[in-house]
């Protein structure tokens, strides 16, 4: 545990994302509560008293919208990132343990997931199910089962060869006990460091989805919507998507700083970072 | 090494069947009648049985199936039913633009950010080294489109210095490359490759002696470190350009500049379906190819790959 929070990076990561989910918890105390009202004479209000990230095009504050928007933000990412974990693990421990045609078939459907920019393939999944509250995690979550099948996939086909697997099945372990008991315990840590990644990368494809404008839709604020709102009055008034968009890239690095360091501590040869 | 070209190329066949189907078959998933979907809500009866009859809607999926893989086979992707022109002649017009971007964008990227990560080596933790990797960590957790925005109101709207709306006539064409490209720049994402890649190599006994040898530190860095550390480089460098065409969505709506991308974007804003079948087929397609790409210059630089890749 020590040698834990001796990872700077770990830590860094850490305290970021704490303070944003603290913030995110606490929005009904450390906020008006009301992020929907409209209030047109108070619009485009600059930061100021009362308005700490000022008011966007309808007078709503953006401080609250944001806060509030993370809720549904992170929400979203959680359930998109243990989907596709869950999913991606399962694939690519089958895959590599099975072998053979399974592997090849399972591999072949996954070079094509692959082929599809993953912003591409939540636009056409959102078409599909049409984007809303509900839907947003499959068309978020989906596109990143190949980041967990292929991790899983490698570090199951090495663990398979290992001798305590090989004890294993010679002591007539069957297939669903190697998996669990043997094979997933030992990917576990890896997940890890790509579940940190892909939350990271469900957050910005929440809220790349939500700036093109097939995010979230109205009224719920989530942070892709607020940054939608407020990118036409950029030069007027940046406040809005720029505060949005902050909170949005200090969760990212929060979250990609923990994945660096779970990697670089379970790695000690790559400990060369100095953040 | 032909045959290695080959035989990359060939294996990609199967990857780019299945990238038809899955949108051949999304597409069909999308929910509603194909005719009226294709159509709009505007069209009448008559259109749709029209419709119906000569996008052979009315026959199994199968058939259907055999016909639009005709059709992609023809380079015939159907017709935009918001502008009635060919998806593919439309997609043509705006490909090379797409194409330009992820070029010079990758490539002036890729030159910086190389360049810092080949200083952060060099100057392994100290000052320079830390700003460096505080600077790229930062980069690459901003969104594109945010970074994107600011340069947009630093650039465009404080300086004056680059279009605001890069798609009219009247903007000189190298004007709608400055901004998606220092967004691309601001990235970063180059930096900590070629970082750890470098230091991986400078451990190697070589670089030892070259040293012992007495040979200058900018040949040792850049001769012997860089020239052996490419690999990694070189793969991060392919990924990237991969990932520039969905770039490309994002920065092309951003900037407002015409490519593949802002296709793509109307295209699913106005439900034109043949023209998200075509613009997502071509998007799909460009990634594989540059993946290959990438995979014949890394066997390229670096032989053993070729040998284990053809044994």
């Amino acid at each position: 545990m020590k040698s834990i929070l001796k990872n700077k990076q770990i830590v860094i990561g850490g305290v970021l994302i704490l303070l944003i989910v603290l913030l995110v918890l606490l929005a009904p105390l450390i906020t008006s509560g009301d992020y929907s009202s409209v209030d047109l004479p108070n619009k485009h209000l600059a930061p100021g008293p009362g308005h700490p990230f000022g008011t966007d095009y309808y007078g709503r504050d953006v401080w609250t919208r944001i806060l509030y928007g993370g809720r549904i933000s992170l929400s979203v990412a959680v359930c998109a990132t243990l989907l596709a974990a869950v999913c991606g693990t399962l694939i690519g421990s089958v895959s590599a343990y099975f072998g053979g045609a399974v592997d090849f078939i399972i591999g072949r459907i996954m070079d094509v997931f692959m082929s599809f920019p993953m912003l591409l393939s939540s636009l056409i999944i959102g078409i599909i199910l049409k984007a809303s509250v509900r839907t947003m995690f499959l068309s978020i979550g989906i596109p990143c089962i190949p980041m967990f099948y292929r991790m899983t996939r490698s570090n199951t086909l090495s663990i398979r060869e290992r001798g305590f697997t090989k004890a294993a099945v010679s002591m007539g372990s069957g297939p669903m006990r190697i998996v669990l008991r043997h094979i997933l315990p030992n990917v576990l840590p890896h997940i890890l460091v790509v579940f940190s990644s892909a939350m990271g990368g469900c957050i910005l494809a929440e809220s790349s989805l939500g700036f093109l404008g097939f995010g979230i839709p109205q009224p719920t604020p989530s942070w892709g919507l607020v940054v939608n709102e407020g990118k036409s009055f950029m030069f007027q008034c940046p406040w809005t998507a720029g505060f949005a968009g902050l909170f949005i890239a200090l969760t990212v690095l929060g979250f990609n700083l923990l994945g660096d360091g779970i990697r670089d501590y379970l790695d000690p040869k790559i400990r060369n970072s100095y953040l | 090494m032909i045959s290695y070209i080959l035989k990359r190329i060939i294996s990609a066949v199967p990857t780019l069947l299945g990238v038809f189907l899955a949108v051949f078959f999304a597409v069909r998933m999308i929910p509603g009648d194909p005719a009226e979907v294709m159509l709009g809500a505007n069209a009448t009866q008559e259109q749709i049985d029209i419709y119906r009859e000569s996008h052979g809607l009315n026959r199994s999926v199968g058939e259907q199936l055999v016909i639009a893989l005709k059709g992609f086979a023809t380079g015939d992707l159907g017709t935009s039913v918001s502008y009635s022109r060919p998806v593919s002649e439309m997609i043509g017009t705006a490909l090379p633009s797409t194409i330009e971007l992820a070029l010079v964008g990758v490539v002036i990227s890729s030159v910086i950010a190389v360049g810092l990560g080949v200083l952060a080596a060099a100057k392994r933790g100290r000052w320079p080294d830390i700003l460096i990797n505080i600077l790229s960590t930062v980069g690459m957790s901003l969104p594109t489109f945010y970074i994107g925005l600011w340069v947009l109101t630093i650039f465009a709207s404080k300086l004056g210095i680059i279009p605001v709306i890069s798609n009219r006539p009247d903007i000189p064409h190298y004007k709608t490359l400055i901004g998606p490209v220092i967004t691309m720049v601001l990235g970063l994402t180059l930096v900590r490759t070629t970082r750890s890649s470098m230091l991986e190599i400078m451990e190697e006994d070589f670089i030892r002696t070259a040293k012992a040898k007495g040979v200058s530190r900018k040949s040792i860095l850049f001769r012997h470190a860089l020239g052996n550390a490419l690999i990694p480089i070189i793969t991060m460098i392919g990924y990237n350009l991969a990932s520039a065409m969905a770039g490309a969505i994002v920065l092309e709506t951003v900037f407002v500049r015409n490519g593949i991308g802002k296709l793509l974007i109307d295209a699913i804003t106005v439900r034109d379906y043949p023209m998200i079948q075509g613009t997502a087929l071509v998007i799909a397609a460009l990634m594989i190819a540059a993946n290959i790409l990438t995979d014949i210059i890394v066997a390229l630089t670096d032989p053993r790959i070729r040998v284990t890749g053809e044994s």
